[in-house]
């Protein structure tokens, strides 16, 4: 009886570790979705400045656009420097773990 | 309803609301013009509006409330266009001036059918339509900017 129940915890740990190394292959890793999300900032902050551009060369068909473009550069390096720094702060607080 | 939907709408109102700035600018200045291309003194104009569905490229990513709701098309947000400048059909003044170039055989000058303090009102009303579309932009602008600040709490 007792080596039975052995056999099934090994089982069970088996399946589980089976698990977690599916779901890494199937989802996006960590660093392709930082990768996006930094390429998506990037893409707001160069129209942002294409619209800053716009406005000082006097080639801006409506200004109203370019205000837009510009506040959601704005808004979107806002929300990337909040992610960035919640995240180093998730780093430090490991750091600073006792060992 | 995605992250910058309401950046789109608030920026279709004041794209409509210039376009009716110029379009009154262009009434006043012309008020007194007896002489066009087409023959005939100056002709007032409208601009009419229509109700536009944000274009699709314009949409950015939906969030789960509109999945939610599983809204229709007809329903979802629009945003505000120029349908068309149409001009007006207004009989034009006669003005007895037979020396003016423009006058006809009785001596008569047509002048546009405009009158300067109306399109003043209308200039106005442009103005103050233009402002509140500008304070939306701006509320939305604030609630992501009070958003952010949960984070950094």
């Amino acid at each position: 009886m007792e080596i039975n129940s052995l056999n099934n915890l090994n089982t069970l740990s088996l399946a589980k570790n089976d698990l977690t190394n599916t779901q890494a292959v199937q989802g996006k890793s960590f660093d392709d979705i930082l990768k996006n999300a930094i390429n998506d900032v990037n893409k707001t902050q160069v129209e942002g400045y294409d619209a800053m551009r716009g406005i000082a060369t006097g080639d801006v068909p409506n200004l109203q656009e370019a205000v837009a473009k510009i506040t959601k550069a704005e808004s979107t390096l806002k929300l990337a420097l909040e992610v960035k720094n919640k995240a180093l702060g998730a780093y430090k607080e490991i750091m600073r773990m006792q060992i | 309803m995605g992250f910058f939907d309401g950046y789109n709408i608030a920026t279709s109102g004041m794209g409509a609301q210039r376009t009716r700035i110029n379009v009154v600018s262009a009434n006043i200045a012309n008020a007194k013009t007896t002489h066009t291309i087409d023959g005939g003194p100056y002709k007032k104009q409208h601009v009419v509006f229509e109700d536009l569905l944000l274009q699709a490229s314009n949409k950015t990513n939906k969030n789960d409330s509109e999945m939610s709701l599983n809204l229709k098309q007809d329903l979802s947000l629009r945003g505000v266009g120029v349908k068309t400048i149409v001009e007006s059909k207004d009989e034009p003044i006669m003005r007895y001036e037979p020396s003016h170039p423009d006058a006809n055989q009785d001596g008569y000058v047509a002048y546009p059918n405009i009158n300067p303090v109306v399109e003043m009102v209308d200039l106005i009303e442009a103005m103050r339509s233009y402002e509140a579309n500008v304070a939306s932009f701006t509320a939305h602008k604030d609630i992501d900017k009070k958003t952010l600040e949960i984070l950094r709490q």
